[in-house]
């Protein structure tokens, strides 16, 4: 049985193949202009990884801010639900009870109960500030890479506070910042540890609860998990590929439905 | 001089005229500059040096030593009151924050809400936009005021909105068209500060964004009333530094 989840986000496309239970590919591409043109090219990296063609795809579901732009899905789900249906793949046994996710233009918490069903769940996506993007247009700022802020981040000793709260601000800020002379790695332990007071505030009032589960690309910067880790005061479990997390949920979906229509 | 965080803005006043005024950027020290265009002011005014007193207002009036110093509430209210008496609110939609001024029937100011977490509607945002559509941040004036159909921006946030407006600009939609639509973001916000004050007096827009005919038509069309708008909003701050001086120049 094999299917396919599209997660078309605002920042990138990920796409993931499911082979008879196992993520057997996938593929990540910026969003551009046009969804489901990259939408397309990054299920063709994902099938190419998994070595398995278009045609063999039995069921596809697409998720995220882009998922009814694409021709390509035969279902829709939502992000929450994606996300939710992923972690429960990835870590069923874990005893996840919040999902903590930030992507590229959003911030979601989730809070799972006993049976690792939804049972509350908040979203930003209204301010750039609570998001990725938060990051990333820091990161341009001081002309670092994004994969280079959280090893960057880890030696600072003193982390130095962002007062702003709007990402336009921040902007000048760092810039004063960097003008005054103050070392990057501080500045960009401070950038976490804004992005990570945000998220925090908006994971307590839906509750905090162990096992706390991050995900989403930012998840893989080691600087943001420790900024949250502080922040809430837990270890984080996270996963090996958080970015395709949800995506990775819309397969486990298309291979359900894939499993019913078969039996039929 | 009302020494703003993106502009300085000068008003030279003698009694209750207003005889000249001008702007410069904002920097770090910006007593130099300031004096400068105050001498030109002097000039142009037809006045000798050295006759002048100095009050400031904004957010960098530390700067400017030897003048008498107030804030900005102070001084907008006063400017308000100057330029249009029955003015009840004044809305200050400057280079980092929008500000609401409610005045009470003697023209003290009453109630204040600021917004300076976001920069949605401010100057910073339309420079911002200006850059996004490789246009002079002076053309967004006028350039919306024959737009058939605003674009539709699906945010509130400026970070959002630039990468949006990129993909319009990308996918050719007319640039009036894409102003029209952030001049509707800028007065959605503008508008939810007003309704929040209720007020179904006389409200005056201040400030350099509100030299922006697109931006003020819009807050027009959402308000569904005519704001007042004095002949140089951005300069209320500074004329009311002037005029708190009292009689004299």
């Amino acid at each position: 049985m094999i299917t396919a989840g599209i997660d078309l986000g605002s920042t990138y496309v990920k796409a993931v193949v499911l082979v008879d239970g196992a993520v057997k590919g996938y593929g990540v591409s910026p969003t551009g202009h046009d969804h489901d043109e990259t939408a397309r090219l990054t299920l063709g990296s994902a099938l190419q990884m998994a070595g398995v063609r278009m045609e063999d795809l039995g069921y596809i579901v697409s998720t995220g801010y882009g998922r009814r732009v694409t021709t390509l899905a035969h279902e829709t789900l939502s992000e929450i639900s994606a996300n939710a249906e992923g972690t429960r793949f990835v870590a069923r046994t874990l005893g996840v009870r919040t999902i903590l996710d930030i992507g590229g233009q959003d911030t979601k918490v989730i809070a799972l109960d006993e049976g690792l069903n939804i049972d509350n769940f908040a979203m930003n996506d209204k301010c750039a500030a609570g998001t990725g993007r938060f990051i990333e247009a820091l990161a341009g700022v001081l002309g670092v890479g994004i994969d280079d802020m959280g090893p960057l981040s880890l030696k600072s000793k003193s982390p130095q506070r962002i007062t702003s709260t709007c990402t336009v601000f921040a902007r000048s800020e760092v810039i004063t910042l960097i003008a005054e002379g103050k070392p990057k790695e501080d500045i960009i332990a401070g950038i976490h540890e804004s992005l990570a007071k945000r998220l925090a505030t908006m994971a307590r009032k839906v509750g905090v609860r162990r096992e706390v589960f991050f995900d989403g690309g930012p998840a893989r910067n080691v600087g943001m998990r420790k900024a949250l880790e502080s922040e809430l005061g837990v270890t984080l479990v996270v996963p090996e590929r958080p970015q395709i997390v949800t995506a990775t949920g819309a397969a486990v979906l298309a291979a359900r439905r894939l499993e019913k229509a078969e039996k039929r | 001089m009302d020494v703003g965080a993106l502009w300085t803005k000068l008003a030279l006043v003698e009694g209750k005229m207003v005889l000249a005024t001008g702007a410069v950027r904002s920097i770090m020290k910006p007593a130099g500059p300031v004096h400068e265009l105050a001498g030109q002011l002097l000039k142009k005014a037809g006045l000798p040096p050295g006759e002048v007193r100095f009050a400031s207002t904004g957010v960098g009036r530390k700067n400017i030593p030897g003048s008498t110093q107030m804030t900005d509430l102070s001084a907008f209210s006063k400017g308000a009151r100057f330029l249009h008496p029955p003015t009840r609110v004044v809305v200050d939609i400057g280079g980092q924050g929008v500000r609401l001024i409610e005045l009470d029937a003697d023209g003290m100011m009453a109630n204040f809400t600021t917004n300076d977490k976001c920069s949605t509607g401010t100057g910073c945002f339309l420079d911002i936009m200006a850059a996004a559509l490789g246009v002079d941040p002076a053309y967004l004036g006028t350039a919306s005021l024959d737009a058939k159909e605003p674009a539709v921006i699906n945010t509130s946030c400026t970070v959002f909105a630039e990468s949006e407006v990129v993909t319009l600009v990308a996918k050719k939609r007319p640039k009036e068209e894409i102003i029209a639509g952030l001049n509707e973001m800028v007065a959605k916000k503008v508008v939810a500060m007003i309704k929040l004050a209720g007020t179904k007096c006389d409200i005056m827009l201040a400030g350099g964004v509100a030299m922006n005919a697109g931006v003020v038509r819009a807050i027009e069309r959402e308000l569904h009333r005519k704001p007042v708008l004095p002949p140089e909003p951005n300069m209320v701050g500074a004329i009311g530094a002037a005029i708190s001086l009292g009689a004299g120049k």
